[in-house]
């Protein structure tokens, strides 16, 4: 607990450093808002010297003139510097939590493939979107609620005290008994609260298993034993949440209570120092005498009080669930970036990539030992085997995804780490099953990998990848928008968007990596064709779906468990009669 | 958000008596200036020291009395507001199970569960709000100008006038802000999108050198977001300096206005501090409003989305038919269905089914067999021609009488938190032995009996089970249903080639007497079927046996593994594969169709 602290502490001095970049908000923001806040609490004090000079028959005009204006004025100039200030202070909360979402966003692209695949993309957006609010609701709230909280507190009790020492002394004793009464309720709260959440997260869970497996329960009739495994989670929901609902709600008229008596105890005692002021002089004696005005002014100033230590209290909570949030980012932020690579340049043509000996572990645990074969230049390379068995992490090795372990990855000659991963990437053209397209325009999506390409050079790329019928049966043609997982596209269209992408690069080398795996077969025909056009020479990595379409490879590797068992010709390994025939075999 | 008010049912009374208390506690709390204003200008003018401590203790008293109002009301109002929330949650979990399908799996059950919760909770806490403080301010403000009224009814317009123009001044910027609100949300969105994208696409990304392009796209995004944002903060901003600008500006009138009539004794000095009282109260109920305003407007969208939720269409169950057993089991006349574009996911199939025969279903990913597995049992429901089960329309059945005919084992194993003897159990079976004779037949015994056989545990979605253990348990509950028709869904898709062939002789031969529709995307698996549909593209390319389809079917030829070229049967090798992991985890599942 203690521990935790000190730790969210450091992490608010973190947050704060961010904040202070934008001084010009940060700054000016304070100040207004404590200025401001500060001026509006001289209205009660001017309002009550006010009501002094109002009199049966004997009223000073002239002096209410001169303080409604001086009223005036300070409360217009309050609320300009309130408004601006508190603009500046929320202006200060989103600049800081936009930098904080660019650095992670920047992290996300930067740091090593195995940091973002240690999370879940829905742990990840989480981190983007919720944590980044409540970051930036902290900070607001915590920097306004503070300032204007403190200055409140100082600026009563001085008023207070110009006013009458005695009666000030009197509510500054009773007060803490506010803040006392709210701290406990709040400790309190937390307890309710954190059972509240731990019903919640109990019915997230069923919700999430039971409505994910909704075809088994309906299939088997079994929706209402659901219902009825929900309503007994809910029922348990509705106690909980009653109770901290009902601790919630207990803060204000608890404090009101305590506020109200505060308020009549300060009247009481007031009208006593009036009276003692008219009629014994004794409040005068000991130099606390009191107008009516100065009572109205200490009313006023009672009945908002225990705002400021309510304020301060709930800036608590928010600063807790905000340092939090963004521990969680900076979990991600203070993720080392990966490393540039070589300096070498990669020259082409590129005289052919070697495995030698090569191992590689996700984890602890050793998951590739040993992987050992050659791919000459112009040669076509198959990788098969069973789900799990290596072919994807083969491809992740050499487009430098992931670093091997142990070993040497040699490209063009010389260990593939002396070159940039840039460099190394750039040579090869990858298409993967999982077809990924951004939302933008069909032009924008295959001339991604080349942003500068000319309007002839992208229709020739379309044409190469059999885009022609396609791209002209779009209302918009080139110029058509399509969506971030290309909903609206057939799987196989998809995969010729991102064939003609390659195209368009025309790279050295090239990956595919199922790349027909979720197309129907007519379509997988023409894919094929195109892929045809594309390889022409091209040294080649290409993970199988279909045994078929790979027999002509140059170099067939056949991986089970993280190791080559066996690599050949199709005709050698047919005659080897192995795992690869058993492959073959199997599916008759 | 007022739509959802119909879940109130049970907390009707708790939700009007709330407010109520409410307001009786503001009217008590008015009259506490009144009794200030009293005692300024009775006991304390007169030096009366008991009689200024006795209203005092009136005073506290009276708070003690509001206190106690109070309570009742955060109570009622806290039971009404999260028997609310739990109302709409039965209510909306019942609907999600007969949600139809096509529109749950576009929306993901990560959505659903969102509104499930963290909507649920936030239009809970929103009505909660709404009838503690919401109701409150306008009684407050509302009484204390109607209060000032009573104090000086020659002065009466201040007090409306500033309530009306702080009120004006609150709807004006609430509304507004309403809508700025909605506007960052939609940038906020944007940013989740992005963010989404980028992750999925970090290969691509990286072997494009497209991290600079992502970045700047993304700061495009986020300056927007920004901008929307302190735009709409501005507003919510304004709301506490405007509040106490006019409210001040009205106690300037007030000295001004009131110091003339103290002067002509139209009105005393006590009523003078009891106006501005009341004025201070007026402002801060109103500065309460304004801190409320973000609360609402989440509640408000968050209940939008609910509602929309609520507003998809649940599938109907029929009337009820019987079946006609001498009817062939399954028989589909030119079905046709279609996800509500313009292409049909499937079209036209034609296809009987009698006790007895197995019918193999072959097609790639994508190529409508698991969408002929939702026609089947109903999920989806034929958008032209007809389904028929045991001889009657299969939309005639009721949902009870349909789960007796038709059962099905889906490629994604779903198993629940439990046992596996709760599992199993799902299928209406409470026999121990037939259990355990059903998960000898799919081979799933030999690790069952491992653990703590039937009482072995299984958590979260089976997660402590391998995809292919999985695929077994769920294979054996399906075994044990007894009822007539059998759909597997490429049920034993992530067995090696060797258990599967096992598990599926045994399956073959527990289901003599059942109808079974075996979907794969494997040859070795459907190729002793009765019949052979090959599907692609939503398209039957071929019916018939394998032999036949050999013959005439190009694209079982070459699923096979047969090339056009060369037809020699000796060198018909081959298989199409599942998909490949290589270890990276949560990789899509490669899903049949049904996207």
């Amino acid at each position: 607990m203690k521990r935790n602290k000190k730790a969210n502490f450091s992490v608010i001095r973190r947050i704060l450093s961010l904040a202070l970049r934008h001084k010009g908000c940060f700054f000016p923001g304070m100040i207004l808002v404590i200025g401001g806040t500060a001026l509006s609490l001289l209205a009660p004090v001017l309002t009550g010297k006010a009501i002094d000079y109002a009199l049966f028959g004997a009223t000073d005009f002239a002096m209410i003139a001169r303080y409604c204006v001086i009223i005036a004025a300070c409360v217009a100039a309050s609320g300009v510097a309130v408004w601006t200030g508190n603009i500046l202070l929320s202006r200060l909360a989103f600049l800081t939590v936009r930098d904080v979402r660019a650095e992670l966003f920047g992290k996300l692209l930067s740091v090593p493939l195995s940091v973002i695949e240690r999370h879940s993309r829905g742990d990840l957006m989480t981190r983007m979107t919720t944590f980044g609010e409540n970051l930036s609701d902290g900070l607001y709230q915590g920097i306004m609620q503070l300032s204007a909280g403190i200055v409140t507190l100082i600026m009563t009790i001085v008023c207070m005290y110009v006013m009458n020492w005695a009666v000030a002394t009197l509510v500054v004793l009773l007060t803490p008994v506010s803040a006392f009464v709210s701290a406990a309720i709040a400790k309190r709260n937390r307890v309710t609260f954190a059972r509240q959440s731990e019903n919640m997260e109990k019915m997230s869970g069923l919700a999430e298993e039971q409505l994910s497996g909704t075809r088994i329960l309906r299939a088997y009739g079994r929706v209402s034993a659901s219902e009825k495994d929900f309503a007994e989670i809910n029922s348990e929901l509705f106690k909980s949440g009653l109770s901290s609902q009902f601790a919630g709600a207990l803060v204000n008229p608890v404090s009101r209570i305590v506020n109200n008596i505060i308020y009549a105890i300060v009247a009481v005692v007031g009208g006593l120092f009036i009276v003692g002021t008219m009629h014994g002089g004794w409040a005068t004696d000991i130099a606390a005498p009191l107008t009516l005005g100065g009572l109205s002014a200490f009313l006023a100033y009672a009945n908002q009080f225990a705002k400021p230590f309510n304020d301060v209290t709930s800036v608590t909570a928010e600063l807790q669930t905000a340092a939090s949030a963004a521990r969680r980012i900076f979990e991600i932020t203070d993720a080392a970036d990966e490393d540039k690579g070589g300096s070498l340049a990669v020259e082409h043509p590129v005289s052919g990539i070697e495995f030698d000996d090569v191992s590689f572990s996700y984890s602890d645990k050793p998951f590739m030992e040993h992987i050992t074969f050659a791919a000459a230049q112009g040669e076509k390379i198959a990788l098969v085997g069973t789900t799990g068995s290596g072919k994807t992490t083969i491809i992740n090795l050499i487009m430098r995804f992931y670093d091997i372990t142990g070993g040497r990855l040699v490209f063009d000659g010389k260990d593939i780490a002396s070159y940039p991963r840039e460099g190394v990437r750039r040579s090869f053209g990858m298409v993967l099953q999982d077809t990924w397209l951004f939302s933008g325009t069909v032009r924008e999506n295959i001339a991604y990998g080349k942003p500068g390409a000319t309007e002839e050079e992208i229709r020739l790329a379309a044409h190469a990848a059999r885009l022609d019928n396609f791209i002209g049966t779009l209302e918009r043609g080139y110029d058509t928008v399509i969506s971030g997982d290309g909903e609206e596209l057939s799987e196989g269209q998809k995969q010729l968007i991102a064939i003609a992408r390659v195209f368009l690069t025309s790279p050295e080398m090239l990956i595919l990596d199922e790349a027909t795996a979720s197309v129907d077969a007519m379509t997988e025909r023409t894919v094929q064709s195109a892929f045809a056009d594309l390889l022409g020479g091209k040294t080649s990595f290409i993970v199988a779906h279909r045994l078929s379409t790979i027999r002509d490879s140059d170099l067939i590797v056949v991986m089970d468990k993280g190791h080559i068992i066996e690599s050949g010709t199709h005709e050698s390994l047919v005659a080897a009669g192995g795992f690869y025939t058993r492959m073959l075999k199997a599916a008759e | 958000m007022f739509g959802l008010l119909r879940y109130l049912k049970g907390y009707r009374a708790a939700a009007i008596a709330a407010p109520l208390l409410k307001i009786i506690e503001a009217i008590i709390e008015l009259i506490v200036p009144l009794i200030v204003a009293a005692m300024i200008d009775g006991p304390i003018a007169r030096g009366d020291i008991p009689a200024v401590i006795g209203m005092g203790a009136l005073m506290a008293g009276l708070s003690c009395v509001g206190l106690g109002f109070s309570l009742a009301c955060q109570y009622l109002a806290s039971k009404a507001a999260v028997g609310l929330g739990c109302n709409i949650r039965t209510a909306l979990y019942a609907h999600l199970h007969r949600l139809n399908l096509g529109d749950s799996d576009r929306m993901g059950t990560g959505a659903l569960v969102n509104r499930l919760s963290t909507d649920v909770a936030q239009a809970q806490q929103g009505f909660a709000m709404f009838l503690r403080l919401m109701l409150r301010a306008p009684v407050i403000a509302a009484g204390g100008a109607i209060m000032s009224i009573i104090v000086a009814p020659s002065l009466w317009y201040i007090g409306v006038g500033a309530g009306v123009l702080a009120f004006v001044i609150l709807l004006v910027v609430m509304r507004a802000g309403v809508s700025r609100f909605a506007a960052m949300q939609k940038k906020l969105d944007d940013i989740s999108r992005l963010t989404n994208e980028t992750i999925r696409g970090e290969r691509v990304i990286r072997a494009f050198a497209g991290e600079g392009r992502s970045k700047d796209k993304f700061d495009g995004a986020l300056v927007s977001h920004c901008r929307s944002a302190v735009a709409a903060s501005a507003l919510s901003c304004l709301l506490t300096p405007a509040a106490t600008v006019v409210i001040n500006a009205a106690v300037v009138v007030l000295l001004w206005m009131g110091g003339g009539a103290v002067n002509d004794g139209v009105i005393s000095s006590g009523d003078l501090v009891a106006l501005v009282n009341y004025l201070n109260q007026i402002m801060l109920a109103l500065i309460t409003t304004a801190t409320l305003m973000v609360l609402i407007s989440k509640a408000v969208s968050s209940a939008a989305r609910i509602n929309a939720l609520f507003a998809l269409k649940e599938d109907e169950e029929g009337a009820g038919a019987l079946p006609d057993l001498n009817a062939p089991l399954v028989e589909l006349k030119n079905a046709s269905f279609s996800f509500g574009g313009e292409e049909n996911a499937v079209g036209g199939l034609d296809l009987t089914l009698r006790r007895g025969e197995t019918l193999g279903v072959i097609g790639t990913t994508g190529s409508g067999k698991s969408t002929l597995a939702g026609l089947l049992t109903r999920f989806y429901r034929a958008t032209e021609g007809q389904v028929l089960i045991a001889g009657r329309d299969i939309r005639e059945y009721t949902d009870e009488q349909l789960r007796s005919l038709v059962t099905l084992a889906p490629q994604k194993p779903l198993l629940f938190s439990g046992t596996v003897r709760s599992n199993l159990g799902m299928s209406g079976e409470i026999d121990d032995e037939k259990m355990i004779s059903a998960l000898g037949m799919t081979k799933a015994w030999e690790f069952v009996s491992e653990k703590k056989g039937l009482d072995s545990e299984v958590t979260q979605k089976g997660n402590n089970f391998s995809g292919g253990e999985k695929q077994r348990i769920s294979l054996a509950r399906a075994l044990l249903r007894d009822a007539p028709v059998l759909v597997l869904d490429d049920a034993a898709s992530a067995l090696d080639y060797v258990t599967e062939a096992e598990v599926m002789r045994s399956v073959r031969k527990a289901c003599r007497d059942k109808a079974v529709v075996n979907i794969s995307q494997r040859i070795g698996t459907i190729r002793r079927s009765d019949k052979i549909l090959v599907l692609d593209g939503g398209r039957v390319v071929g019916y018939g046996t394998h032999e036949t389809l050999l013959g005439d079917c190009e694209l079982y030829r070459s699923l096979s593994g047969i090339t056009p070229r060369s037809p020699d049967r000796g060198d018909a090798l081959a298989a199409s594969l599942p998909s490949d992991n290589g270890g990276t985890k949560d990789k899509a599942q490669a899903d049949g169709g049904v996207k």
